[in-house]
């Protein structure tokens, strides 16, 4: 599984690798080595590369983050153009992944940032929608369990 | 094409050789290396009394163009540089645009292939407009084949933002080349600070305006991983500061020019010689004592000439108006051969090693050795020549030398660039 995007300020990789290391998958992290904490070995991923073509044929699923559009000054990339040419899941990777590949991301996406249309809405790739339906249901059963439901979910 | 070069003393560290041999290049790579070497057909040369050594590189040169085309343009400052022996220059991006983007670096590519007489090696600048603000589009200029990024000239001011150039450029693989200067220390600054800036009534240039920055990106280098190489190194206590960065096995490499081995503050008297002011300015003997020292122990990696052509206009002012900088592509070779090498400071082969060797590691280029498969960029030199430099001999467009009228030992005499001579008996083939 492959991680993709500023891990250095993202919530979703705080949880997201423990929870992908408990179901046994090998973690790869990829961005530029300005969006990547000072400790990246910290939040347990098992390689860190920012040359995401080397590694991109070996994934068997790809999880973008979202990129922040912020004012280019003292930005950790030149421009959301070269982001997009080195880290953006172009439709021209397309060939570079496996034929079964997935792609997910937590949403809201920046399309023609880190995802592509073609890659966003991919009929086979993305997985997209089906983490915001799942998405969905998780957070009703956690708020369901706050508020005082009972572990097999039957009403006290 | 073949070529047979017979009789020249080869020298090149690389491969251990030093001796009188022949050497044999065809279609642009050396085939053979050896004696009594023929050939069915080609053109041959005899080299008695010459030196052979691996193609020349000064990683440092203004060519000026774009933009500034009246000081010197790809055209003139590869002449320059083929006249001088060199087989390829590192461009510096300074120009007018920038070279901040992939267009840039396709535009100086494309100029020096169709008008240079050496290979053109072009850096990008790590900030949009060299301003220190927004980083430049390194990826999209690596992806096009710039070798390295610098904001030359200018220096990146903030720390904050020195460390993402570095920490971005190190997903490449190529060096950051600082040109350190801290502005807040260096202001107006026209001399070294001392007493060159007392006598001449001029504001100073501290040498703490160097030294706090490459101790800066020293650190920073040691923060990121990011191979970092200091340009145009000038004091004794910088220099030390690299050796200490090399000891602690940090990528830290650096450059030294001609002029701040050769030349002291003491040089600029109350002429008010424009031609020696130069950024980072002249420093004291003793400054140059310790970069002679460091090119003979290996601390310094390179010489490069940081040729910086300015017209006659531009230079003939006030000391405070002129602009910085002097020429070197064409007197670089004969200073070291006259004050290094004749002297024994160092041998050819470290001679090689600086101005050849290490130059192409620095810019990850392709190495060029005397040795079969090597790629033919050639120099031979005539080490007995003895010459004087004039200003009418330049090829470069400009004549800001601050080594007019002395007396010289050694000279190239041919250069050959993937086999093709660019220069033959001292002048440049057209
Ligand atoms: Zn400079």
């Amino acid at each position: 599984m492959g991680i993709v995007g500023d891990i250095s300020h993202s919530r979703v990789c705080g949880s997201l690798i423990p929870a992908l290391k408990i179901m046994g998958a090998n973690v790869c992290v990829i961005a530029p080595p300005t969006l990547i904490p000072a400790n990246v070995e910290v939040l347990g991923a098992d390689s860190v590369t920012s040359d995401f073509d080397s590694v991109l044929p070996d994934l068997d699923a790809v999880y973008m983050l979202r990129v922040q559009r912020e004012r280019m000054e003292g930005a950790p990339f030149p421009s959301l153009r070269e982001y997009n040419m080195m880290f953006g899941l172009t439709q021209q990777r397309d060939r570079l992944m496996k034929p079964d590949a997935i792609i997910c991301h937590p949403g809201p996406i920046n399309r023609g940032v880190e995802l592509d249309s073609f890659m966003a809405d991919h009929p086979d790739r993305s997985v997209i929608l089906d983490q915001v339906y799942a998405g969905i249901l998780v957070r009703m059963a956690a708020l369901y369990l706050l508020l005082g439901g009972s572990e097999d979910g039957i009403a006290a | 094409m073949a070529l047979l070069l017979k009789n020249a003393r080869a020298i090149d560290p690389q491969v251990g050789l030093d001796e009188v041999c022949d050497v044999l290049v065809r279609d642009g790579r050396i085939v053979e290396v050896g004696h009594d070497l023929a050939m069915e057909k080609g053109e041959t040369v005899d080299l008695a009394g010459k030196v052979l050594v691996p193609g020349l590189v000064d990683m440092h040169v203004h060519l000026r163009e774009p933009g500034y085309e009246q000081k010197e343009d790809i055209a003139s400052g590869t002449r320059a540089a083929a006249h001088g022996g060199f087989t390829a220059v590192c461009a510096m991006p300074n120009t007018a645009p920038v070279i901040d983007n992939a267009v840039g670096v396709e535009y100086v590519k494309a100029r020096a292939a169709q008008v240079g007489k050496c290979r053109v090696i072009v850096s990008g600048a790590c900030t949009k407009g060299l301003e220190g603000e927004i980083l430049a589009e390194m990826g999209d200029m690596y992806a096009h084949g710039a070798k390295a990024f610098t904001d030359d000239g200018h220096g990146v001011q903030d720390a904050g933002m020195m460390r993402k150039v570095m920490e971005y450029a190190s997903q490449f693989d190529c060096v950051v080349m600082p040109h350190c200067q801290d502005d807040s220390l260096v202001g107006d600054g026209q001399v070294n600070e001392g007493t060159c800036s007392t006598r001449l009534g001029m504001f100073g240039w501290p040498a703490e305006g160097e030294e706090l920055e490459i101790m800066r990106d020293i650190a920073l280098c040691r923060l990121t991983g990011c191979p970092l190489h200091i340009q145009h190194i000038t004091t004794a206590r910088g220099l030390q500061m690299v050796r200490e960065a090399k000891a602690e096995g940090l990528p830290v490499t650096c450059e030294v020019t001609p002029h701040h081995l050769f030349l002291t503050e003491d040089d600029i008297d109350d002429t008010y010689p424009t031609a020696l002011k130069v950024n980072p300015p002249l420093r004291t003997a003793e400054d140059a004592r310790a970069l002679i020292e460091g090119v003979a122990d290996g601390t310094v990696d390179a010489i490069v000439t940081d040729h910086a052509p300015h017209t006659d206009w531009e230079k003939d002012r006030e000391f405070e108006l002129a602009p910085f900088g002097m020429i070197g592509l064409e007197t670089a070779l004969a200073l070291v051969l006259t004050n290094l090498v004749s002297t024994g400071v160092i041998d050819y082969a470290r001679m090689v090693e600086l101005m050849a060797v290490r130059p192409r590691a620095i810019l990850r280029e392709e190495p060029v050795q005397l040795a079969p498969g090597s790629v033919a960029d050639l120099t031979v030199i005539d080490p007995d020549a003895t010459w004087t430099v004039q200003r009418a001999d330049f090829l470069s467009k400009a004549g800001n030398s601050g080594f007019i009228g002395a007396e010289l030992t050694g000279k190239a005499t041919d250069v050959y660039v993937g086999g093709y001579a660019t220069l033959t008996d001292g002048v440049i083939v057209e």
